[in-house]
């Protein structure tokens, strides 16, 4: 059982569906996940400074706490609480001054033991690219996609350490499994804009576009995200395009869900599954 | 003879203790409240002290024991004294006015953070929860807000007194007290259903389903009020 | 401080007795039982407690020496200080009280469309309201109705109360929750949106509504929340010491006193709300109280002296279970709801001796009567009382249900080590309320014109015994009521304002002289007496 933290914007954004999807996906593959009794936000950004201690409290308090709650482990969906809580383990396994100094406020003992773990990363690690084909009811035999992973998921490389951060092909494993084709682009490791859109749009709106238009050339049909500022991004650079101008930007379960075969299949699944895991219990017990 | 009286005779046969109310020593009986400390210090309380059973939040109190580094926090009316207590109030926090219509919001998920923009700034220090004297979790209702589960924010919440140390203590200048005020607000306007059996009644009212009969009870002589009272049906 | 080893000694009889007490109701007091331990234990009934007035619109009406003697004390203002025709400020309505009454009136002036003024002594909010843990009554179910809680009503006060009062009290009840409801109030409810209610001290329906033990609190959080967010002018820690009237004798503002800076302020107001409150911190016959620090009847004083009548003052509502130990909760109010979750009173000898949802006054006779046929428990303080056998109601209703249904009295007794889940509490009547005070009509004006009183502050209502869950619901109807109607009045004033006086000070003051009545006490005292400023103790 893995430790469940939403994230804010996730939460909050409810109605985006990608919360829901996500865990549709994992229970309906036998990867069961539990929401972490208390957490808060991870602040967003992982703290730069070397001798501020703040910025980690709320990361190393979640990740206390799943050990606490004896999970194998914290899932996330979201790409900056990702980031931050990746960040901030890697910190408090490496730096004894952050052991000590963290571990005096908050009254206990964390040294980074807990493993932090994105969606695509469980489908990799736990799943694997062989049982999600196995998974997929209606191949995506006509789209072209185009995987954006944004920054938080490649850099740093030594401390992300999620996929090759010059050459991901993590996305792209998940698209051929859906039966799908991924796209080849040639800024698929830019930058968004990032924040910049909430002081400077035309910046963000420059550089996004510049991604999108690169999708489109080699040919996509959507582009596909983990990270919800991007998402955001590449939409608004698109706003003022005629509908059938733009170009879809989903998050990354949208295609997966579809292939295998729609929400209530999965639904159906994922009780199955919570089915066979409590027979087995009983079983062993 | 008043409750006051009885204290200070009382405290002949008791054990008395130092303590420091802003810097200057007073030796009181051990048994007493902070507040009935200040009082038999000889204070006039004005504020901070309010309904003394511990509701209304007026006596907020910062102290430390001699020896500790740590300061502590409790009200006044709900903490006994302890030797070597230094100890001042806070009777009044400068919070800025946040005022807004409730029938103008909508209770949907932004409303909290639309309303106190503020609390995206928690850096989850826990200071606020460390400091309730109702061992609220401030800083996990807090949390609720920001990911706009306003109900869960409103449940959390539900024992603050509005004494508002949280917020005293909270290095993103967060109002907490404020935010989960406004969280039970929008909760219960906004996300539990309306009670149907409360129209119903409020329209047979206004129909005047009940004027005959109150009239007949309101001229009823006292013995017939009696006899109907002793021979009313409970529920 | 948790239980002596002697009080645990006697806890054991209570233990001992639970499983036998377990699903048996103690029989009801027959209506003459209740007559006999009313005239015989009941403080109301105890004649050298009481005097008649010398002076004012009740001369010769029973009082209670302590109110008595704030009544009849000379003015403390310095009139040295202000010139009654200079306001400092002038409004449409102006609110004295800074309760959930007060905040009511506010409310509906100012949705009327008046400028209105609160002044409150202490803090907005500081009052009995925030204390109110039980719950709100209001006929609004299916198988209750209007008429049927006026019947409680009445019974409850013996058939004194003033029938249009109460009239006014149980029509308005189902609308002041619906306004509470839809100002975000958060009543405890089912998931259908439904009110959860219960049963309360001699009601026959139950219709006590409640936002778990916080109720009180809670309603005055919210009403408080929409005074401010209508920007309503709330000016605090200024006391009305005087009202002020108009030529024609009407109520026309009030002095105020700032209580910090020690500066006085004269409001000129078309019309004038009294929601003061009660006199708990009189501490009439030396009973504890489980009353505010503000408590002190300084309205009744105000009122008094400008010509309006009081009512029903000779009788005084001691709830049954303040709590006896430890001593520093000494007669903090154990909520009633403690009782209706099926909590009973036991003697010294683990015996019930009454059943536990009896009126408060009858309730609080028959724990006196037990304590003083010496079958009460002694605390170290001293103080005598019966047990409130709490952990029946995990026994009743499972495990965990004191946490949930009164978390505040839980957390009370915990921060002094007694566990109520475990141990019973031990507890003796508290001075609770003032049944009494200024006399009003259904519109909530006094005899004195332009004076509207709303709230504890007032008499009539609850006649002679209040039941549990009527004040908050009193305070609110009647803090419509006045608020809206002095709104209106102000408006039908339309502008013209003769000059202000305060002369009937100096009448009362002459009648005072007149009556051999030296200067002894000022009045209205604002905070407690401190002992040597209180006449009871120079006797």
């Amino acid at each position: 059982m893995l430790g469940y933290y939403p994230g804010c914007t996730v939460r909050a954004q409810k109605e985006d569906g990608f919360e829901q999807e996500s865990l549709a996906i994992l229970a309906a593959l036998g990867i069961k996940a539990q929401e972490l009794e208390e957490w808060e936000c991870c602040g967003a950004v992982y703290p730069m400074a070397q001798d501020e201690y703040v910025g980690l409290l709320a990361s190393v308090r979640a990740l206390n706490q799943t050990e606490k709650e004896e999970k194998d482990g914290l899932l996330t969906l979201c790409s900056a609480c990702y980031h931050v809580l990746k960040r901030v383990n890697v910190r408090m396994k490496n730096d004894e001054e952050a052991q000590k100094r963290v571990g005096n406020y908050l009254e206990m003992d964390y040294k980074g033991q807990t493993e932090v773990y994105h969606l695509m990363e469980v489908l990799r690690d736990m799943v694997g690219m062989n049982s999600l084909k196995e998974a997929v009811t209606e191949p995506l035999k006509n789209e072209k996609i185009a995987s954006y992973y944004g920054c938080l998921f490649l850099r740093p490389q030594k401390e992300i350490n999620l996929v090759d951060g010059e050459n991901p092909q993590l996305m792209e494993d998940i698209v051929r499994a859906l039966g799908a084709e991924p796209v080849t682009y040639p800024y698929s490791t830019d930058c968004c804009g990032s924040y910049h859109t909430c002081q400077e749009e035309g910046v963000s709106r420059q550089m996004s576009l510049k991604l999108v238009e690169s999708a489109r050339r080699a040919g996509a049909t959507q582009m596909i995200t983990a990270c919800p500022l991007c998402k955001y991004n590449l939409e608004k650079c698109q706003e003022s395009m005629e509908k059938e101008e733009k170009l879809p930007i989903h998050y990354m379960t949208v295609p997966i869900v579809k292939a295998m075969g729609g929400m209530k299949t999965l639904e159906r699944k994922g009780e199955a599954h919570a089915y066979s895991a409590e027979n087995s219990s009983q079983s062993s017990a | 003879m008043t409750k006051d009286v009885k204290n200070q005779e009382k405290s002949q046969g008791q054990n008395m203790v130092d303590i420091y109310i802003m810097g200057k020593k007073y030796t009181v009986p051990d048994s007493l409240t902070i507040m009935k400390g200040f009082e038999y210090a000889g204070y006039t309380l004005i504020r901070g002290c309010g309904c003394r059973a511990g509701f209304c939040g007026a006596c907020s109190t910062v102290y430390r024991v001699a020896g500790d580094h740590e300061l502590k926090v409790g009200l006044a009316c709900q903490t006994k004294v302890e030797n070597d207590m230094y100890l001042t109030q806070i009777p009044f926090y400068p919070a800025h006015k946040v005022q807004y219509q409730l029938d103008e919001l909508q209770g949907d998920t932004d409303q909290l953070a639309e309303t106190f923009p503020e609390i995206t700034k928690c850096v989850g220090c826990n200071a606020c929860s460390n400091v309730c004297p109702q061992d609220i979790k401030v800083m996990k209702y807090i949390a609720h807000a920001i990911r706009g589960e306003i109900s869960k924010a409103a449940d959390e919440s539900f024992d603050c007194l509005m004494c508002g140390l949280c917020a005293t203590k909270c290095p993103a200048n967060i109002l907490q007290y404020k935010v989960a005020l406004l969280s039970r607000r929008l909760h219960s306007r906004y996300l539990v259903p309306g009670a149907e059996h409360l129209q119903d009644r409020l329209k047979e009212i206004e129909e005047g389903k009940y004027d005959a009969e109150m009239d007949q009870l309101m001229n009823a002589s006292r013995e017939e009020l009696v006899d109907k009272y002793n021979n009313r049906d409970i529920e | 401080m948790s239980y002596t080893p002697e009080m645990r000694e006697l806890i054991k009889k209570v233990e001992a007795t639970r499983p036998q007490r377990l699903g048996h109701d103690y029989p009801r007091m027959t209506p003459e039982e209740k007559q006999d331990v009313l005239k015989n234990h009941h403080p109301d009934y105890i004649q050298e407690q009481f005097r008649e007035a010398k002076v004012g619109p009740n001369k010769g009406d029973r009082f209670p020496h302590e109110v008595a003697d704030i009544l009849e004390a000379y003015a403390r203002m310095d009139r040295s200080q202000f010139d009654v025709n200079q306001p400092d400020k002038e409004v449409d309505v102006l609110v004295i009280g800074g309760g959930g009454g007060g905040a009511a009136a506010s409310l509906m002036a100012h949705e009327a469309g008046a400028d209105v003024m609160m002044a409150t002594k202490l803090r907005f909010g500081d009052a009995n309201t925030v204390m109110a843990q039980g719950g709100i009554q209001a006929a609004d179910k299916p198988t209750d109705s209007p008429a049927i809680h006026y019947l409680d009503v009445m019974g409850g006060g013996h058939y004194t109360n003033i029938p249009e009062l109460v009239n006014a009290l149980v029509s308005d009840a189902p609308d002041v929750i619906r306004w509470l409801e839809k100002m975000g109030c958060m009543f405890d409810k089912d998931s259908s949106g439904n009110m959860k209610t219960k049963h309360g001290g001699g009601t026959s329906r139950m219709r006590m509504h409640s936002a778990r033990d916080y109720t009180g609190a809670e309603i005055m959080r919210t009403v408080r929340d929409e005074v401010i967010c209508r920007d309503i002018n709330v000016v605090e820690f200024c006391a009305a010491v005087e009202l002020l009237l108009d030529d024609n004798g009407k109520a026309a503002g009030a002095v105020l006193y700032n209580m910090e800076t020690e500066e006085y302020m004269v409001v000129k107001a078309k019309s004038v709300v009294l929601a003061t409150g009660g006199m708990g911190r009189l501490h009439t016959q030396n009973f504890p109280t489980s009353n505010h620090y503000g408590a002190t009847a300084d309205g009744l004083v105000l009122a008094y002296r400008a010509g309006a009548k009081l009512a029903f003052m000779d009788t005084v509502q001691y709830h049954p279970t303040g709590a006896s130990f430890p001593e520093q909760v000494e007669g903090f109010l154990i909520t009633e709801k403690v009782r209706g979750l099926g909590a009973t009173p036991i003697n010294v000898h683990g015996e019930q001796f009454v059943y536990h949802l009896e009126t408060r006054d009858v309730e609080a006779s028959a724990i006196i009567r037990e304590c003083a046929r010496g079958n009460g428990i002694k605390a170290p303080s001293g103080m005598a009382g019966v047990w409130l056998d709490s952990p029946m109601i995990e026994e009743l209703h499972g495990e965990g249900t004191i946490e949930k249904e009164v978390p505040a009295m839980y957390r009370q007794f915990a921060r002094f080590d007694v566990d109520i889940r475990k141990d019973p509490i031990l507890v003796y009547p508290t001075l609770h309320y003032q049944n009494g005070g200024v006399l009003i009509n259904d519109q909530a004006e006094s005899t004195l014109e332009n004076l509207f009183v709303a709230g504890e502050a007032s008499g009539g209502i609850h006649g002679r015994n209040r039941l549990m869950g009527n004040s908050l619901l009193d305070i609110l109807v009647m803090g419509r009521r006045a608020g809206r109607n002095a709104a209106a009045r102000a408006k039908d004033s339309n502008g013209q304002s003769g000059k202000l006086n305060v002369s009937h000070v100096d009448a009362f003051e002459k009648e005072l002289k007149e009556a051999g009545i030296d200067k002894q006490l000022l009045s209205p005292i604002l905070i407690p007496l401190p002992e040597k400023l209180n006449p009871r103790l120079k006797d």
